[in-house]
C-alpha cells in the first residue's frame, strides 16, 4: 500500500494559506468582521479574481486581529491524550447527526471567528469527511472510573543537529501532511508559528528522525552472501 | 541505600579487563559501550558507610584512567 | 521498591549522558528497558470492533505512550478511529483486577491466584464427579485470542469431554455463520476489503457503519470522493450518521427487511436484469421450512430441511412480493424499491453490500443473510473486485477464534462434532481419545443460561465477554446465575456486573500484556507480541486454562512452554487447516505482516474466493466454484416473510431497538474507563423522535420511563442527537451498566443460528 503523499495534503494546505491571508487582508480592508463560512466578500473575490499581471503588494503575513485568543502549546497538548492523538472538539458542537460537511465549513478554511474571538485551526486532513470518527466532544460531566492515565512529555521543539541548522520534525506526518494547518498563519500554535511559511516546501530542510540507531559500516563485512 | 552511576574510562585496550574486574563487585550492574572505550555502571549498597567502602575499593581497581561519579542518590 | 528502580535507571542515564557528551555517538548495548527513553513502536490489531485495524503502540519505559495508526496494514493505511487512537487508556483504569478473588460467605476475598487456580479446578472435578460432564460449562468471546478459544475447546470437548463450549458471538455473528452455511457451505466472507476500493454502489441493511466500522466507512467515503457516481445507499429502520453520509436513505418497518429483499428479486427478474448464464451455471435454487418459531421456550429445538425447487417455483413464491405489495408492509415506496433493484440489476455497476447486527441480531438473522446472497447470485455480482455481499463482524475475533477455531457447541476447529472424521481429526491432533470427543451438541448460549438457571449446568467459567450486561432477559439469567449450587468463575480486567455474581474472579492480562492473535472480518490474521507487564498476579486467559488443565491431569495435552506457548500453540491449531480451502500462514509470517488472509496457499493471500481466477481450491475448469455445495453451486433459498415474535400494540405502542453508539464498545466495561470516551459519552440515553417526544411533552434530557413485559427503566430522553429513530420507535445504547437494557429486550431468536434478537421487541414509554 501506498504511503500517505505529502503533495496534496501540502498543495491544499498552500492553497488553504493563500485563502487565508487574502481572507483576512480583505476583512482588514472591511470594517465588519463576519465570519461568512462558505461566501466571499467583495474584496476577497476581487483579490481572487484579479490577473496576476495586476498583483502590486506582496503578501504579507499579519500579525493576527489586535487581541483574538491565539492558540497556545499548552492548548495544543492538553486537547490531546497523548502527543499525535486526534484532539478533543472543544467547544460545543452542535448537530451529533451530521458528517463532516458542517465541521470542514469552518476548518477546511480557516478564518476569523468573532463568537470565540480567535482564527478556526485548519484541518491538515480536509479531505476526511467522517470527523466525529475521531474527534469527540467531552460532556465535562461524566462521574467515576479513575484512571491511572499519564500522559508523555510531547517532544522537545528545536532538535537541531548543530546550532541554526533546520530543527528536524520531532511528529510522526501521518495525517499531518499538511504543515501549514499548525505552523502557518493566525490560527497556527503561538510557540511554533514558522518565521518562513513562503518557502513553502518544508520538506525541503526539515526531515523526520526515523531511527535513533547510528550508521555502521558493511566495509570489509561479507554482505548478501559476497 | 545509597545509588551511585558513574562513567568510567578504561586504559587503552583494558576495557574487557575492567569491565571483569568491576563486574566481581556484587552491588555493581556493569555496560560496556559497543563503540568506545567507556563503561557505565550503576551501583546500589544497603548503607552510608558500604557505599564509602566500595567507592574506596573501586578507586583501587587496575587499569582505570578516569572513573567519574556522574549521579548520586540515598533514598530514604 | 519502585522508586529505586527508577533512581537507578536515572543513574544509568547520567552515566550515559556524560558519556555521549565527552563522545558523541557512543552506543550501550544491552542496557536495561528502563533507561531508554525512546519509544518503540509495535504493531498489533485493534483490541475493539471486527474492523481489525492495524496500530502502532508506543512503549516507553514499560508503559504503553502513544498510537498510531499502521501505515503498513492493508485494512486502514494508517488512519484509526476514536476507540483505537485511546485504546491504550484501557490498560490504567484504577480499579483494574491485580489479583485473583473467591466469594467466602458472601465476601470477595483476595486470594493468591496459585490457590484460585486450585480451587477452580478442584470445583470443576467435584462438579464432574457428581453431576456428570455435562455439568460444567465454558462461555468465551469473540474477543478471545485464537490460542485462548483453541485452549478452552481442546481441554473442554477433547479431554474433559463436554460440548458446552460456548462464546458471545452466537449473540453477534452466529446468523452470518448460518447464512454462510445455507448458502455456500462454507464460512466467512468471499470477498476482501479491497472491494471497496473497486465498487460502484454501496449499500448498508441495517448497519451503522459510519459508527460501527468508521474506519472501513471512511475508505467508502474516499472511494466516493474519488470516482464521481459511485452512491451510498442506506436501508435502515433509524436515521444516523450513515444515513446522513449516504446518498439516499430508505426506512423500512422493522423485520420487513425479508420483504424488500425478496422484492428487489421480484424486479430484477420482472425486468430481465437477472445474469442467467451465472444463475444456471453457478446455483440451485432450494427452499425451507417455514413458520419456524421464535425460541422462547427452554429446550426449544429446530431442524430445517432443505427441498430442491426449480425456477418456476422460485419466480411463483417472489410473486407475492411485488414492490407494490411490500410498499404496504415495508413502508418503503415501491419506487425506491426499483431504485435499489436497478442499481444492483445494473451489469455496469459494481455493488457491494454491507451488513451486520441488524441483519444478524434478527430473529431470521439467517434467512436475512440468504436473501443478501440471492440479490447476489441472481445478479452474479459475487466474489469479484467490488463486486460481492460482504458480512460484516463485530467482534475482533469473532472469526479469528470463535468461528475458525470454532468454540461453539457443535464445532470443532475442523468440521462439526456430528461428523465422525472431524472428531477423528481433533482427537489425533489433542492426543485424546477419540471416544472422549461427544458427537452431540448441548446448548447454544440462551441455552446455556437457560440451563445454568435450571441447575443443568452447575459450573461455568466465563472469559473475555460480560453477559451480565449483554444477554437479554437479564431479569432471567443474572438470578439463574446465582442460585445455590451454581459456581461462576470469572476472568475479567475490571469489575463488572458479571464479576458481581461471581465465585471465583481471575485476573486476566489485557490485550498487549500478553502476545496472541485475533482473526477480523476479512479473513485476516493479525499477531501481536507481548509489549508490556500485566498489572499484580494478572495472568493470561490461554495460561490460566492451561493452568487448570494441568490440575486437571492433562499436562500431557498442554505441554506448552511459558516462554513459546504461543507459537507452540498456534502451529498446533493450524494442523488443522491444511489445504486450500483454509491453510493458515504459518507463525514466522503473521509476526512479521501486519495480519495475512486465509486462505493462505503458496505464501500468497487468497483475497477472492470460489473465483477461479483468485482462489486456487477452485475446479479451475470452471470460472467459478462454490465448493462447499455439491456441483460447486451455491443455493438460492426462498425465504419469506414472517413477522417479529413481539409487536408493537395497545400496551406497549412502542419498538424498543439497541445497539451501540461509536465511542463505546459492548458493555462499556473498557471504554467507560477510558477517559477522552467516557467524557465524550458518559450516560445511556433513549433516543425518541421529536414528533413522539412533543406529543408526550418530553424535552431533551428529561426523564423517561421505559416498560416492556419482562422489565422498566428510566433514563434520560435524546432528542435530536446523533440517531433519530421514526415515530413509534425508541433506540437506547446498551453501554452503561447503570442502565441495563438488556432487563426489558426478549430472548427471541433465529431458530437456525439460535442468536437472539436484540433490535425487536414492545416497549411503553412515558414521561418520568
Amino acid at each position: 500500500m501506498s504511503a500517505p503523499k505529502a503533495s496534496p495534503g501540502c498543495a491544499v494546505g498552500i492553497l488553504g494559506l493563500f485563502m487565508i491571508v487574502p481572507f483576512v487582508v480583505a476583512h482588514w480592508v472591511e470594517d465588519s468582521f463576519h465570519h461568512d463560512p462558505g461566501g466571499h466578500s467583495t474584496a476577497l473575490k476581487t483579490l481572487l479574481n484579479s490577473p496576476l499581471e495586476k498583483k502590486t503588494a506582496p503578501m504579507v503575513v499579519p500579525d493576527p486581529v489586535e487581541g483574538a485568543k491565539v492558540r497556545t502549546l499548552r492548548e495544543f497538548y492538553s486537547r490531546r491524550a497523548y502527543p499525535g492523538a486526534p484532539p478533543v472538539i472543544p467547544h460545543p458542537a452542535g448537530r451529533e447527526d451530521l458528517m463532516g460537511d458542517s465541521c470542514l465549513t469552518c476548518h477546511a478554511q480557516g478564518g476569523y471567528v468573532p463568537k470565540y474571538n480567535a482564527f478556526t485551526p485548519l484541518s491538515p486532513h480536509p479531505e476526511k469527511s467522517n470527523c466525529r470518527q475521531c474527534h469527540v466532544p467531552q460532556s465535562g460531566k461524566a462521574k467515576g472510573f479513575v484512571s491511572n492515565w499519564s500522559k508523555v512529555n510531547p517532544p522537545k521543539r528545536g532538535q537541531s543537529a548543530m546550532g541554526g541548522s533546520p530543527p528536524r520534525i520531532p511528529h510522526t506526518l501521518q495525517l499531518r501532511e499538511n504543515c501549514a494547518s499548525c505552523h502557518v498563519g493566525p490560527s497556527a500554535v503561538e510557540e511554533i508559528r514558522v518565521s518562513h511559511p513562503e518557502r513553502e516546501n518544508c520538506q525541503q530542510c526539515h526531515v523526520p528522525r526515523t531511527t535513533q540507531e547510528l550508521f555502521r559500516s558493511s566495509l570489509g563485512k561479507k554482505v548478501d552472501g559476497r | 541505600m545509597p545509588i551511585c552511576g558513574y562513567l568510567i574510562t578504561p586504559s587503552p585496550g583494558k576495557k574487557d579487563a575492567v569491565q571483569k574486574s568491576l563486574s566481581s563487585f556484587p552491588e555493581a550492574e556493569v555496560y560496556p559501550a559497543e563503540n568506545q572505550n567507556m563503561l557505565i555502571m550503576v551501583t546500589e549498597t544497603d548503607s552510608k558507610e558500604q557505599d564509602q567502602e566500595l567507592e574506596h575499593q573501586l578507586k583501587s581497581v587496575e587499569n582505570i584512567d578516569c572513573l567519574a561519579l556522574t549521579f548520586g542518590a540515598n533514598p530514604a | 521498591m519502585i522508586r529505586r528502580e527508577l533512581l537507578k535507571a536515572m543513574a544509568l542515564a547520567s552515566a550515559a549522558t556524560a558519556a555521549s557528551t565527552l563522545v558523541p555517538g557512543v552506543a550501550f548495548a544491552d542496557l536495561p528497558e528502563e533507561t531508554n527513553t525512546d519509544v518503540q513502536w509495535k504493531k498489533t490489531p485493534c483490541r475493539f470492533c471486527g474492523v481489525g485495524c492495524g496500530l502502532l503502540v508506543g512503549v516507553q519505559k514499560g508503559r504503553a505512550v502513544a498510537v498510531k495508526g499502521d501505515p503498513a496494514c492493508s485494512v486502514n493505511k494508517g488512519l484509526a478511529c476514536v476507540k483505537g487512537y485511546h485504546s491504550i487508556q484501557v490498560l490504567y483504569g484504577n480499579d483494574r483486577l491485580k489479583k485473583a478473588y473467591v466469594r467466602k460467605d458472601g465476601v470477595m476475598v483476595e486470594t493468591p491466584i496459585k490457590d484460585a487456580l486450585d480451587l477452580v479446578a478442584s470445583k470443576m472435578k467435584e462438579t464432574i464427579s457428581q453431576h456428570g460432564k455435562d455439568a460444567v460449562s465454558i462461555y468465551g468471546s469473540g474477543q478471545w485470542t485464537i490460542p485462548d478459544g483453541y485452549c478452552a475447546s481442546k481441554l473442554f470437548k477433547g479431554c474433559i469431554g463436554t460440548n458446552n463450549v460456548e462464546a458471545n458471538a452466537r449473540l453477534c455473528m452466529a446468523s452470518a455463520v448460518t447464512g454462510f452455511l445455507t448458502t455456500f457451505g462454507k464460512d466467512e466472507p468471499m470477498g476482501c476489503y479491497e472491494d471497496i476500493d473497486h465498487a460502484d454502489v454501496f449499500v448498508t441493511w441495517g448497519n451503522n457503519m459510519a459508527e460501527m466500522h468508521p474506519v472501513l466507512f471512511s475508505r467508502v467515503l474516499d472511494r466516493r470522493a474519488k470516482k464521481p457516481g459511485v452512491e451510498i445507499i442506506d436501508l435502515a429502520t433509524r436515521t444516523t450518521r450513515t444515513s446522513h453520509a449516504a446518498n439516499h436513505s430508505f426506512l423500512f418497518k422493522p423485520q420487513t427487511d425479508l420483504a424488500v429483499a425478496n422484492a428487489i428479486c421480484h424486479e430484477l427478474f420482472e425486468k430481465g436484469m437477472v445474469n442467467e448464464e451465472f444463475v444456471k451455471k453457478y446455483t440451485a435454487f432450494k427452499k425451507g421450512k417455514t413458520n419456524i418459531g421464535y425460541g422462547l421456550e427452554d429446550g426449544f429445538a429446530f431442524k430445517d430441511k432443505m427441498e430442491s425447487i426449480d425456477l418456476k417455483e422460485f419466480k411463483t413464491f417472489l410473486a407475492d412480493y411485488t414492490p407494490e405489495k411490500v410498499e404496504v408492509i415495508s413502508g418503503v415506496p415501491a419506487s425506491d424499491i426499483r431504485y435499489m433493484a436497478k442499481l444492483f440489476g445494473d451489469p455496469r455497476k459494481k455493488v457491494v453490500s454491507f451488513w451486520c447486527m441488524g441483519a444478524n441480531q434478527h430473529t431470521r438473522g439467517t434467512w436475512i443473510n440468504n436473501l443478501i446472497y440471492n440479490i447476489h447470485l441472481l445478479t452474479g455480482k459475487i466474489s469479484q473486485p467490488g463486486n460481492g455481499p460482504f458480512s460484516l463482524t463485530g467482534q475482533p475475533s469473532a472469526c479469528g477464534t470463535v468461528r475458525e477455531v470454532g468454540t461453539l457447541t457443535h464445532k470443532l476447529p475442523y468440521g462439526v462434532v456430528m461428523k465422525e472424521a472431524a472428531r477423528r481429526k481433533a482427537a489425533e491432533i489433542w492426543n485424546v481419545p477419540y471416544e472422549n470427543i461427544p458427537s452431540k451438541p448441548t446448548y447454544h448460549t440462551v441455552e446455556m443460561f437457560r440451563a445454568l438457571d435450571r441447575g443443568d449446568i452447575k459450573f461455568m467459567w466465563i472469559q473475555v465477554t460480560n453477559p451480565m450486561v449483554t444477554m437479554p432477559k437479564l431479569n432471567r439469567y443474572r438470578p439463574g446465575a446465582q442460585k445455590d449450587g451454581r459456581f461462576v468463575v470469572v476472568s475479567d480486567i475490571y469489575p463488572t456486573p458479571t464479576t458481581d455474581v461471581a465465585d471465583v474472579i481471575l485476573p486476566s492480562a489485557c490485550w498487549i500484556e500478553r502476545e496472541g492473535m485475533y482473526g477480523n472480518s476479512e479473513r485476516r490474521t493479525a499477531h501481536f507480541e507481548q509489549m508490556l507487564q500485566p498489572p499484580g498476579e494478572a495472568m493470561s486467559d490461554t495460561w490460566q486454562l492451561i493452568e487448570v488443565a494441568k490440575r486437571l491431569g492433562y499436562s500431557k495435552q498442554f505441554p506448552y512452554t511459558p516462554k513459546d506457548h504461543i507459537e507452540q500453540i498456534y502451529e498446533e491449531y493450524r494442523l488443522f487447516h491444511k489445504g486450500k480451502t483454509h491453510n493458515m500462514a504459518p507463525y514466522e509470517v503473521l509476526q512479521k505482516e501486519s495480519g495475512v488472509v486465509w486462505p493462505y496457499v503458496d505464501g500468497k493471500s487468497t483475497l477472492w474466493r470460489y473465483n477461479s481466477k483468485y482462489d486456487p481450491a477452485c475446479d479451475a475448469t470452471k470460472d467459478f466454484d462454490f465448493y462447499g455445495k455439491p456441483e460447486g453451486k451455491a443455493f438460492i433459498l426462498a425465504r419469506p416473510f414472517e413477522d417479529a415474535p413481539e409487536k408493537p400494540d395497545k400496551e406497549y405502542p412502542f419498538w424498543l431497538n439497541t445497539g451501540r453508539v461509536i465511542e463505546h464498545w459492548h458493555s462499556g466495561s473498557m471504554t467507560r474507563r477510558i477517559p477522552t470516551l467516557h467524557q465524550a459519552v458518559p450516560e445511556a440515553y433513549v433516543e425518541l423522535n421529536p414528533v413522539d417526544a412533543k406529543a408526550m411533552g418530553i424535552k431533551h434530557g428529561e426523564g423517561v420511563k421505559l416498560v416492556t413485559r419482562r422489565g422498566k427503566i428510566e433514563m434520560p430522553a435524546s432528542v435530536g442527537g446523533r440517531g433519530t429513530p421514526p415515530e413509534g420507535m425508541v433506540f437506547v445504547p446498551f453501554f452503561d451498566e447503570n442502565h441495563l437494557i438488556n432487563n426489558l429486550t426478549l430472548d427471541a431468536f433465529c431458530p437456525i443460528s439460535k442468536q437472539p434478537d436484540y433490535k425487536k421487541c414492545a416497549v411503553r414509554v412515558e414521561k418520568a
